[in-house]
């Protein structure tokens, strides 16, 4: 293959431009823990580029805020799983419809309630890094409901589907182009949304009924795509955050933002798209919002247990968080599920072991008995207590 | 150790030079042949050619700025290998920065009378005009290849906001560049 003279070119950019890249980002960083007035020194903030673990005291936050004293910091690990051990959707990165390719938008398999009709069959093509050994499939295709197959499809074997995105460079020209393609109105629930002023929010809420904002928003099918970086600018501008997950578009916790001078803007197709749809609609929207709507706890990103890894057994784990504990008699102990390829494999491949200290990432909820059945990560981490340097 | 020090180590002819280079630069030299190359056997060939480079440049040249020499040395190395490697060994997300940047200027549109080096001139005017944030997440993605994942990560971003970043900048670069005349 033949290097383009382009990226050759960029290997003669000036000294100096290379060394601030090469220096810039990583820095050593400290994280804060941020005490929350009357309430005690362990219902904390962790904040660090990477992945600060709290651990789960979300669920415990209602009963007993000083339940724990320590905290656990670590980082997953970015491993490259052996074969064996990846899912569908981590081999099969790419499938091949139409002609076309269609990369992987979401990891996880999708419900099969989003399916329509069947498309056909597509190629799914994957390498074996370790072994160089490619390997291909034929995956079934599914329409994914009123969404344009031009766009997203659902493409999988044996009940597992997963959302692949055919990523051209157009972008719809307007917001009734984008709704009408993936199927927004059905797709789409505004639901919880956080208000913001620039990167400052003041609270969380959840309305019931998010029909009147998509019923505002299909009226507004005319608003013009903005076409420049960074046309919604948070700084200075008041807005509602809306959290958007979606089986169907393949997203998980992006978001829509609706500002007071009248954007719309989201992340949910990867490519940032915002719209104007003027002061009036963006202000029914908002205040149909802030009218309707109860106030709701702050839902992580990412829902975590941590603690140490007491015992391994035959398809699960159990974890007890008492060395995070103030005291210790308010322990409490999780059975987490290792049925899933993805729990399953940094037990097998990491090298974790009983006595470790460890977090789990987890979707779904936490059972009355502390079982937890769809965790899908687990790596070591290093157990903290306050203003401590994290190692690079 | 300092990269003076190093230098005059070079000038000395004194072997320590190399050991000294890989413990301050080895790993980011890995890091650039790796993202390259996606194989770490041909990235480690890949340093130490770089070292016999810098070895064999280092007297006559006194490098003002030694990391961004060995920086160049370890992407030219490495980019003249990925030339001869195999189809399934490359690396999709470099093959995916390489499609990316040629939509830029593609070779068939560019000037004939220009080099690479004007053309890198250029390029650094360009990115001088560009936000700091902007100018060092394309020269990640683009000089260093890192990955979108890499880069979100290192800058805490949204790899969405990575990829829009680096969609306008190519944008903007194109444009710069028809309108310098590089791109016919």
């Amino acid at each position: 293959m033949k290097v383009p003279k382009i990226i050759k070119a960029v290997g003669y950019i000036d000294d100096d431009l290379i060394t601030a890249a090469a220096e810039s980002g990583r820095r050593s960083r400290r994280f804060n823990l941020l005490k929350c007035g009357t309430v005690a020194a362990c219902f904390a903030v962790l904040i660090i580029a990477g992945t600060a673990i709290l651990p789960s005291f979300f669920k415990e936050s209602t009963t007993s805020h000083n339940k724990y004293k320590y905290f656990i910091s670590g980082e997953e690990a970015d491993i490259e799983w052996p074969w064996e051990y990846k899912t569908a959707s981590e081999k099969y990165t790419a499938v091949y419809y139409n002609g076309k390719e269609y990369a992987i938008k979401l990891m996880n398999p999708v419900s099969e309630d989003v399916l329509s009709e069947e498309l056909g069959y597509c190629d799914a093509e994957g390498t074996d890094s370790y072994t160089d050994r490619k390997y291909t499939e034929t995956f079934k295709v599914y329409k994914i409901n009123d969404v344009s197959e031009e766009k997203l499809i659902a493409a999988g074997k044996d009940g597992a589907y997963y959302v692949y995105a055919y990523n051209d460079a157009s972008r719809p020209l307007s917001l009734g182009e984008m709704m009408e393609l993936y199927g927004l109105p059905q797709n789409l629930k505004l639901n919880d949304f956080t208000v913001c002023k620039g990167f400052d929010e003041a609270g969380n809420f959840r309305i019931s009924d998010d029909s009147y904002i998509l019923d505002i928003l299909s009226e507004c099918k005319d608003a013009a795509l903005c076409d420049e970086f960074d046309s919604f600018e948070r700084n200075d501008r008041s807005y509602l955050s809306f959290t958007v997950t979606s089986d169907a578009l393949g997203v998980y916790k992006r978001v829509v933002c609706i500002s007071e001078d009248g954007y719309f803007t989201t992340n949910i197709f990867d490519f940032s798209y915002t719209y104007f749809i003027g002061k009036d609609a963006a202000g029914k929207i908002i205040d149909y919002a802030k009218n309707n709507s109860v106030e709701i706890e702050f839902n992580p990103y990412t829902s975590t247990v941590s603690g140490t890894l007491t015992e391994i057994g035959d398809g699960y784990v159990l974890i007890d968080d008492s060395i995070l504990c103030t005291n210790k008699e308010d322990r409490t102990i999780y059975k987490v599920y290792t049925n899933d390829m993805r729990i399953k494999r940094c037990i097998e491949c990491t090298g974790i072991t009983v006595g470790d200290t460890v977090a789990v990432n987890y979707d779904g909820e936490i059972s009355e008995a502390n079982e937890i059945s769809r965790a899908y990560s687990m790596y070591k981490g290093t157990l903290v207590d306050g203003d401590i340097a994290i190692p690079e | 150790m300092d990269d003076l020090k190093i230098i005059e180590l070079y000038f000395k002819r004194n072997e320590q030079a190399i050991k000294e280079t890989d413990t301050k630069y080895g790993k980011l030299c890995r890091s650039i042949a790796y993202n390259i190359l996606n194989n770490s056997e041909d990235s480690e060939e890949c340093v130490n050619d770089t070292y016999v480079g810098i070895w064999n440049a280092i007297p006559p040249a006194r490098p003002n700025n030694l990391m961004a020499f060995i920086c160049k040395i370890a992407r030219n190395l490495s980019l003249r290998r990925l030339e001869f490697m195999k189809r399934e060994k490359r690396s999709a997300d470099m093959l995916v920065s390489l499609e990316e940047l040629e939509t830029v200027l593609p070779d068939e549109k560019c000037a004939v009378d220009m080099s690479d080096d004007d053309i890198g001139k250029l390029i650094s005017s360009f990115l001088r005009s560009q936000k700091e944030e902007s100018r060092n997440v394309f020269i990640r993605k683009y000089y260093f290849f890192d990955s979108i994942t890499e880069i979100a990560k290192r800058y805490s971003f949204t790899e969405s906001k990575v990829k829009n970043m680096l969609f306008y900048t190519r944008n903007k670069l194109k444009d710069y560049l028809i309108k310098e005349g590089v791109e016919i």
